[in-house]
């Protein structure tokens, strides 16, 4: 999950810089009816000038020493923060700004590089169509998955043949990124009996919904991120889990992740 | 062939690096690689920088200093000592205020102002917040501090660590310079 809730901290934040234009924008966009849903190149559009004015940053910014294609930002905007959770419109807006993201994210990245756009261009573009075709009706609840997506996998591969091809030095190092968290450690996630489904988010991502007076426990509006079958999850700090059974059973509870010389390096969910 | 000034540098550097080796005063090129534990997590080669700081100090010393008489060398050395004090105290201060432990074992810094978002969430801890609340953004302290808060909060620790090592380096450099010249002064 790329996201987190730090937009709102980002435009009225203490950081003296002005207040820029895009969320406002973006508030704008998102707060319409549901009848006028605003499209998903509108979002985009809007999302794209607010990384242009700098208002959203990302591990990008920080390092000259490799290219992520997904890597930690201040991107879940969410349209959660500027609506209630009743908007019947609410999940497909929030999916068009997780994938608008997650794309200008790998474009932005990628773009100061001398890796030509008609080599990584077309692996994001299948991947946007992909999302974009399955909408939050018909695909699953972790739609974006994006470091398990065969798209940016091939893509991977592809640049680092290129670089291979044509120089390692002319070329920055590529990789998927490991989301947010520092100084973590890799767990597996497991459901015990198998079979489950695992969801989780950041506790602060948590709280933060509930400040903004969305319902933390709706895993759409709030950006729990599908975890089902990870067998490397980084984690650093506090979460919340929540697991499905098909028999209808449920679990939901927090977990620690402070000191890694002394944490198990499974994590399992019983009912 | 006689010697030249830097030849003279030489001599002064061996010495002060002989009294730092020698245990006569609390070491300083070496002293950084002992206290590597208790140096600021940014920036990465603090040591490096430290070291150039230092070297900077001594030459310093060395070249307004050679001639000085005795008493300006005390008024020196006294103003050294309370320097170091005054940045030793702060920097222990900031230390213990402001560096946290990650999951791995790697040390983070807090940020002396927080987002808004972190502010709305932890209102009444921002900006030093608890080991908790940080373990709740997953340690990642662009989330819940600002890039000027976290700079700021960088180059807090960074200039006291480097006043410490800079007086320190004046300290023991004005001795060293004063103690020479008695040293080659020749015996009545």
């Amino acid at each position: 999950m790329v996201g987190t809730r730090g937009m709102l901290a980002r435009l009225f934040g203490s950081d003296l810089r002005p207040v820029p234009i895009g969320p406002l924008l973006l508030a704008l966009v998102t707060s319409t009816p549901a009848a006028a849903q605003p499209s998903y190149e509108t979002v985009k559009s809007v999302l794209s000038e607010m990384f242009e004015e700098g208002s959203i940053g990302s591990d990008n910014d920080l390092t000259t020493e490799s290219v992520w294609l997904y890597p930690c930002a201040d991107t879940n905007v969410g349209v959660s923060p500027f609506l209630g959770t009743g908007d019947p419109g609410m999940h497909l807006k929030t999916l068009y700004v997780e994938l608008a993201s997650a794309v200008l994210l790998a474009e932005r990245g990628l773009k100061p590089t001398d890796y030509p756009e008609e080599l990584w261009r077309p692996y994001l573009a299948a991947y946007e169509e992909e999302i974009l075709a399955a909408g939050v009706g018909a695909a699953p609840e972790g739609w974006l998955n994006v470091a398990g997506n065969p798209h940016y996998a091939a893509l991977l591969l592809e640049l680092s043949d290129y670089r291979e091809h044509n120089g390692p030095d002319a070329y920055p190092e590529t990789a998927m990124g490991e989301g947010c968290g520092d100084g973590g450690f890799e767990v597996s996630v497991v459901t015990e009996p198998a079979g489950g489904k695992v969801w989780s988010i950041c506790e602060f991502e948590y709280k933060s919904c509930r400040e903004a007076g969305i319902d933390p426990d709706d895993r759409l509006a709030c950006g729990w991120v599908e975890e089902t079958g990870v067998i490397a999850k980084v984690v650093a700090g506090n979460y919340r889990f929540f697991a499905e059974w098909p028999d209808g059973r449920t679990s939901r509870g927090r977990r620690s992740f402070l000191d890694a010389a002394k944490a198990e390096m499974q994590v399992v969910i019983r009912p | 062939m006689s010697a030249s000034g830097l030849d003279d540098f030489r001599s002064y550097f061996s010495q002060f690096i002989g009294l730092i080796v020698g245990g006569t005063a609390a070491t300083a090129l070496v002293l950084v690689t002992a206290l590597i534990d208790l140096a600021p997590p940014w920036p990465p080669a603090v040591v490096q920088v430290t070291g150039v700081v230092q070297l900077v100090a001594l030459i310093f010393v060395f070249q307004v200093m050679k001639t000085a008489g005795k008493a300006r060398i005390n008024r020196t050395m006294l103003r050294s000592v309370a320097l170091l004090a005054v940045f030793l105290t702060a920097y222990l201060a900031a230390h213990s205020l402001l560096v946290f432990q990650m999951p791995d074992g790697s040390l983070g810094l807090r940020g002396l102002w927080c987002t808004a978002n972190a502010y709305a969430v932890y209102e009444g801890s921002c900006p030093l917040l608890t080991r908790d609340e940080i373990a709740d953004a997953e340690f990642t302290a662009g989330r819940l501090w600002t890039p000027l808060g976290l700079t700021a909060a960088r180059m807090t620790m960074l200039l006291c660590w480097i006043g410490v090592f800079a007086n320190l380096v004046f300290l023991i450099g004005s001795f060293a310079v004063y103690q020479r010249r008695v040293a080659a002064r020749p015996a009545i």
